[in-house]
């Protein structure tokens, strides 16, 4: 059962990082290339950007706390 | 000695030290627990030490009002300076937002930032998780888990955990170390209950902006609509828990990667993540405000079947 709890631990997170790690990548590289555009309109990007990078990197939060709650007995 | 050759030698004997630390230094009580210890009780009310961390992070906020509003100047100087200038950073990103909400909101908003600020920066200062006292084990880290023998199998309650031998703690045997400060970020209950109230803020201004029509959003007959409405209901519902668990994963997170690390590397290794970890605490603090914002902004405009994007794009060209 150890074996089995770790295995899923580590699946959790790993698995839960693949998208939200796109997506970042997405959000940011976009919002660098509208900043590069459109220089004056920086700081709106930046507000929008990082709601957008809450949004997205909430996915992979989800997927820390279950590992959490696996790896440290809070749910077995 | 060229500079590059300067750089390579540096950083090549700052990775040797921290190497060699690893040998001969110890970090003591690699302290993690998910839900906040048992401090002590007052007439059967436990105060953990998350609930302890959160009235310091009070008092240290309603001493700094005072301080700086004592003594009020036209000209700014000193820590009424500072505290004008985060403010007014903090208030003109906000209008930025909702221009038309900004004035209704801002004590609200302006004071989940500087709560969650300061406590997630109180949970990295020296010494913050790691001085306490030492209480029995069964105590600290009984937890809710399946009953799996006896007459109640099956049922939830509340058992004592497995004994873990920790061969580098500084408490005597069967005992485990409850540090007395913990940032209130990295406890659910609190985080919870601020995403509620953020919550219930937003749902609060959605029905008085929009009165009974509001709820026509989630509910309503207009063909392909109607299921996206029913869509958006649930994504509502989402909303608390997603802030909740935003702010408890990154700043529980980021206890446990400092906690890990110094076990593993004492020396170097930890000093960028604790940074990165400063940048963190201070982020999560302005997404949690930013958000609340931003949904308020997405509850109060009447629209039908928009994108939230076009709510975004109006509050920022009013502004």
């Amino acid at each position: 059962m150890e074996g089995l709890n770790l295995i899923a631990t580590a699946l959790a997170i790993g698995l839960a990082t693949f998208g939200p790690g796109i997506g970042i990548g997405i959000i940011v590289g976009n919002a660098l290339q509208a900043m590069s555009r459109n220089p004056e309109m920086e700081n709106t990007v930046v507000n929008y950007m990082f709601i957008g990078i809450a949004f997205t990197e909430a996915l992979a939060i989800f997927g820390l706390v279950i590992a959490f709650m696996i790896g440290f007995g809070v749910i077995q | 000695m060229s500079g590059r050759v300067r750089t390579i030698v540096i950083v090549i004997v700052l990775l040797a030290v921290a190497v060699v630390s690893r040998f001969f230094l110890y970090s003591g009580d690699p302290h993690v627990e998910v839900a906040a210890e048992k401090l002590f009780s007052i007439g059967g009310f436990h105060v953990t030490n998350a609930l302890f961390t959160a009235l310091i992070v009070d008092v240290i906020l309603v001493v700094l009002a005072l301080l700086v509003t004592r003594n009020m100047q036209l000209v700014p100087r000193g820590v009424q300076n500072v505290v004008e200038i985060v403010l007014e950073a903090l208030y003109n990103l906000l209008r930025n937002i909702s221009p038309k909400f900004i004035d209704r909101s801002w004590p609200l908003v302006a004071t989940i930032f500087l709560f969650v600020l300061i406590s997630n920066w109180l949970g990295l200062m020296p010494g913050g998780s790691s001085i306490g006292l030492c209480h029995a084990s069964e105590e600290v880290s009984a937890r809710l888990a399946v009953v799996s023998e006896g007459p109640q199998t099956g049922s939830i309650q509340l058992l004592p955990a497995a004994a873990k031998a920790n061969p580098y703690s500084s408490c005597p045997a069967d005992t485990t170390l409850v540090p007395w400060l913990r940032p209130p970020s990295t406890d659910l209950n609190f985080t919870f209950a601020l995403g509620l109230l953020s919550f219930v803020f937003f749902q609060y201004w959605g029905f008085r902006t929009l009165g009974i029509g509001y709820l026509s959003k989630f509910f309503n007959l207009k063909g392909i609509m109607s299921f996206v409405g029913i869509i958006e209901f649930i994504s509502e519902l989402i909303k608390p828990i997603a802030l909740a668990l935003r702010l408890f994963g990154n700043i529980f997170a980021g206890e446990v990667l400092i906690a890990v690390l110094t076990f593993m590397v004492p020396l170097m290794l930890p000093i960028p993540i604790y940074g990165f970890e400063v940048f963190v605490g201070f982020i999560q603090a302005l997404v949690f405000a930013l958000l609340t914002m931003a949904f308020l902004s997405i509850a109060t405009s009447p629209h039908e079947g928009d994108h939230h994007g076009d709510d975004h794009g109006k509050g920022a060209k009013a502004h």
